[in-house]
């Protein structure tokens, strides 16, 4: 839970982005999008972890 | 929290916005996905901070009851969770969702503080009979 999270999402935008574009101008635009969905869905899962264990701090620390 | 330390929430908001505002002309999603993590690293990282704010505010709960301390603070903490997901919203330009979120968390709130208001309006009845 600290700054190289922010890191570690940037990367992977970047790489899926450059990879991205290297797919589209070779024609492969299907895989272009395949690749962005498989970037979008490890980053979300990552998000997921530290959002929900923020979410069980602040429940324990203002007893919602 | 010594003065320092602000030096490093400004460091870390600093160098989210700039990878957010790289990310955006390529992938918008990603873009958003890195301010909201730079959102939740900042919040994780200041709620041991609230933790003793609240600890110290405990202090003066001699004074309230303790159901009133305690909705006293649950406000505040879905406050906190309800204005930072408004504020996500519109970084993404859904003004909309924002909104509905924002009066979710005012009902949940006015839910909260009802069986005070109760108490009030009780107290009242009795006094002007």
């Amino acid at each position: 839970m600290d700054i190289d999270l922010v890191f570690k999402i940037a990367a992977i935008g970047i790489i899926v982005a450059v990879l991205n574009q290297l797919l589209i101008r070779s024609g492969r635009e299907d895989q272009a999008m395949m690749t962005t969905l498989a970037g979008l869905i490890v980053v979300l899962s990552m998000m997921v972890k530290e959002i929900s264990e923020l979410f069980v701090t602040i429940k324990t620390l203002f007893n919602l | 929290m010594s003065a320092a330390q602000i030096g490093a929430v400004a460091g870390v908001a600093i160098v989210t916005v700039v990878l957010a505002v790289l990310l955006r002309p390529y992938s918008p999603v990603y873009a958003l996905l890195a301010s909201l993590a730079g959102t939740v690293v900042l919040l994780a990282w200041m709620l041991p901070y609230a933790a003793q704010a609240l600890e110290w505010l405990d202090t003066f709960s001699v004074y309230l009851r303790q159901e009133e301390f305690i909705c006293l603070i649950r406000a505040a903490g879905i406050a906190l969770v309800a204005q930072t997901a408004q504020d996500l919203c519109k970084d993404a330009g859904m003004t909309a969702m924002g909104a509905k979120v924002e009066l979710a968390g005012r009902c949940m709130i006015l839910l909260s503080a009802l069986p005070m208001l109760q108490q009030v309006v009780d107290v009242w009845s009795r006094l002007l009979q």
